[in-house]
């Protein structure tokens, strides 16, 4: 019984950490905000590539570390903790694998980070990151994967919360490319386990952002982060996501050794992230106060986003229906 | 990552599981803070002890059976499984006994232990004061050297005394250095409660059982032995203590894995009672004690990694304190007017209520996370 992260795991997501700081993946956010947002994705992403951020779920066989579930929740907590745009850990951990395994014509270019792939599924009409994405993979009518390139579709950018998300309403106007997945019920799963990932690592990072601004600022002649207040809704935040982040992990792992309750640990994971997200989004800009209030200071970069991903893939309450369900059955 | 518990530990499962189905009593006991309902635990302890089970990560030579502490985990675990009584030594076996192990010379050990873990002694914590609970450094109750007999007089006054009517024993904090404050000049006594000068008076909890105690004591002597760590070092001594009561050795996931089974449980019994948020709610519950599973498994694993819990101690406390008010709250309500008939649900709700003030309030522990774990200034 170990509950850690191995040495390998470790040193994937903090060498992933570490590449997202150095190319200042919160600057590209900003960008990605603005009229040149996708020429910034595209460079960071080209960038990402390089290094080989995209192969890492990839099996060793097709030259990538075969990062399994548990890396991918750790590399998702630091994508969140600095809000890094694009469908990043959707690549890592979906994307590229899929394209992979059904020997699809774009998977070089994905993995090289040439090509950027928006990861429909479950999103209905409105798909995030499809702004500038070469492809997009949506679900199909009968519940398969498809992906649909750039030049087959219409792709109508929607205005967003988060403006650095990237939304746009896709139309296909033809089949597209059957994707195959070796086991559907899985990459679902992942996919909703990376988002939580990346919600835990968005609040801590939160957290982190308010600790540094109540130790300077000063009112009444002291720093605010010596008033009780403040300190105890900071308190009350890092607790919420110190109980999330090993629910990822616990989740991660029932995923990666095929356990029967995956599923409802991945819905946990989900639940507890998104509240515990949203939670430290509350806290931050009021012990903030309206010196966040303003899109000129980044505290809204993280809010927006734990706001969409909450959201998205179900939410708190959609997932707690789902273990009442794993736990009584069905109503 | 490997979150499988070895075959070893499985067949210690096994075994735990094995006699404890066997043992454990059909009905409930009465209530171990009643003067009776403890008796009738003090029998049970000595059932436990003499089958090896009362103090499972102790060593042999002291009662124990050198177990794990994945090991320990998994015997709370199908100790609460199995419905089995309240542990009316655990204030000995939790917190003294830790210490004991740190700081004891191998004299008090030898003398302690055996009889800690046979129930033959019953050690209360002698830790508030009426006029310090929170701020602990406040104690006032004097140890003042009689150096003719090889001793202390011990006077003061000790309160919230769980179950010390009843107990044989207890342990506390004196000011030995009468010219010191606060944490400074503090020695960490050990004392028994039938000797001379002391007088103990039991009194009621929110429940009205007599679970509380005052401890009075009017130059109580006791020896040299009695002193455990350095004299004027009993603050260090006490810390490490309140660590572990904070920690993980107060409250395991166990109890909480059942509650929250018996929540269930009485959920699909008021099934019509079961509307609004309250499906969420209960989902919520058992959310949450398996959420304080997962957490502690991590935590146990930095422990044996050898990195020290510190002040991380206090996110445990908060969240099974908090937990355990929430689970309750919920029971409650499905009762409806059940609820105000005396019982089960409602005695562990009074009893909740109390976990966020015990162990440390969850008003300092949410100060001693913005200080000592996110760095922010003091207040």
């Amino acid at each position: 019984m170990r509950f850690a992260l191995d040495d390998e795991q470790t040193s994937l997501a903090e060498g992933l950490g570490t590449v997202l700081r150095s190319e200042a993946a919160i600057d590209v956010t900003r960008e990605a905000w603005g009229p040149d947002g996708e020429a910034a994705v595209r460079e960071f992403w080209r960038t990402l590539g390089s290094i080989g951020a995209f192969r890492l779920g990839i099996s060793h066989d097709e030259g990538g570390l075969s990062a399994g579930p548990v890396a991918m929740v750790a590399m998702g907590e630091h994508v969140g903790s600095v809000a890094a745009p694009g469908p990043l850990m959707d690549t890592i951990a979906l994307a590229a694998p899929l394209l992979g395994s059904s020997d699809d014509p774009l998977v070089e270019r994905v993995l090289d980070g040439d090509a950027i792939v928006a990861w429909g599924v479950g999103c209905g009409e409105v798909v995030p990151n499809a702004r500038w994405a070469d492809a997009v993979i949506v679900d199909g009518p009968g519940g398969e994967i498809w992906l649909h390139d750039r030049e087959l579709v219409s792709i109508s950018p929607v205005r967003g919360v988060d403006g650095g998300r990237g939304l746009a309403r896709v139309e296909a106007h033809g089949p597209g490319r059957r994707l195959v997945a070796r086991n559907r019920d899985r990459v679902d799963a992942l996919g909703v386990l990376v988002q939580a990932a990346e919600l835990v690592g968005l609040g801590s990072a939160l957290i982190q952002m308010t600790v540094r601004h109540a130790k300077v600022r000063k009112q009444f002649g002291r720093p605010i982060g010596s008033f009780q207040a403040v300190q105890h809704q900071l308190a009350d935040a890092l607790l919420a996501v110190s109980f999330a982040r090993p629910a990822l992990y616990r989740a991660a792992w029932q995923l990666a050794t095929g356990h029967p309750d995956a599923h409802r640990d991945v819905s946990i994971a989900k639940a507890t992230a998104g509240d515990a997200a949203m939670f430290c989004s509350r806290v931050a800009l009021q012990c903030h106060g309206a010196i966040a209030y303003t899109v000129e200071h980044d505290y809204h970069l993280f809010a927006k986003r734990i706001w969409a991903l909450q959201a998205s893939r179900g939410d708190a309450h959609e997932h707690r229906e789902r273990v009442y369900r794993a736990l009584v059955g069905s109503s | 990552m490997d979150l499988r518990y070895s075959p070893e530990d499985e067949r210690f499962r096994v075994a735990a599981r094995e006699w404890l189905t066997n043992n454990v009593p059909d009905f409930p006991l009465p209530s171990g803070d009643t003067r009776e309902g403890f008796a009738v635990h003090l029998d049970w302890e000595r059932k436990l002890f003499e089958a090896g089970w009362a103090v499972v990560s102790w060593p042999e030579a002291y009662g124990g059976r050198d177990a794990s502490l994945w090991q320990w985990l998994i015997f709370e675990e199908e100790y609460y499984r199995a419905r089995a009584p309240q542990r009316v030594t655990q204030n000995g076996i939790f917190l003294l006994a830790p210490t004991l192990f740190e700081f004891g010379t191998p004299k008090q050990k030898s003398t302690i232990l055996p009889r800690m873990a046979a129930a033959i002694d019953v050690w209360a914590q002698g830790w508030s004061e009426p006029e310090a609970g929170s701020d602990l450094a406040s104690v006032s109750s004097r140890a003042v050297r009689d150096a003719k007999r090889g001793g202390w007089r011990l006077s003061g006054q000790k309160t919230w005394t769980t179950r010390g009517a009843f107990c044989t024993h207890m342990f506390g904090l004196f000011r030995s250095d009468q010219s010191s404050r606060r944490h400074r000049g503090l020695t960490y006594f050990m004392v028994p409660l039938d000797a001379d000068g002391v007088n103990v008076s039991g009194f009621a909890r929110l429940d009205g059982d007599e679970g509380f105690a005052d401890v009075y004591l009017d130059e109580v002597f006791v020896d040299d032995d009695a002193v455990l760590g350095g004299v004027g070092e009993g603050w260090t001594v006490a810390m490490s203590t309140t660590g572990s009561e904070r920690g993980l050795s107060l409250r395991s996931p166990g109890r909480f894995r059942a509650s929250a089974e018996d929540l269930l449980q009485l959920a699909s019994e008021e099934d019509a009672r079961m509307h609004g948020d309250r499906r969420d709610r209960l989902v919520q519950a058992w959310i949450d004690a398996y959420l304080y599973e997962q957490f502690t498994l991590e935590q146990v694993t930095r422990l044996l990694d050898g990195e020290d819990p510190g002040a991380a101690s206090s996110l445990n406390k908060l969240f099974w304190s908090q937990l355990d008010v929430r689970l309750h709250e919920l029971a409650m309500e499905l009762l409806g007017t059940e609820s105000e008939l005396d019982g089960p649900w409602p005695r562990g709700y009074m009893f909740s209520l109390a976990g966020p003030i015990y162990a440390g309030t969850n008003e300092i522990q949410r100060t001693i996370l913005a200080e000592r774990v996110l760095g922010l200034p003091r207040g």
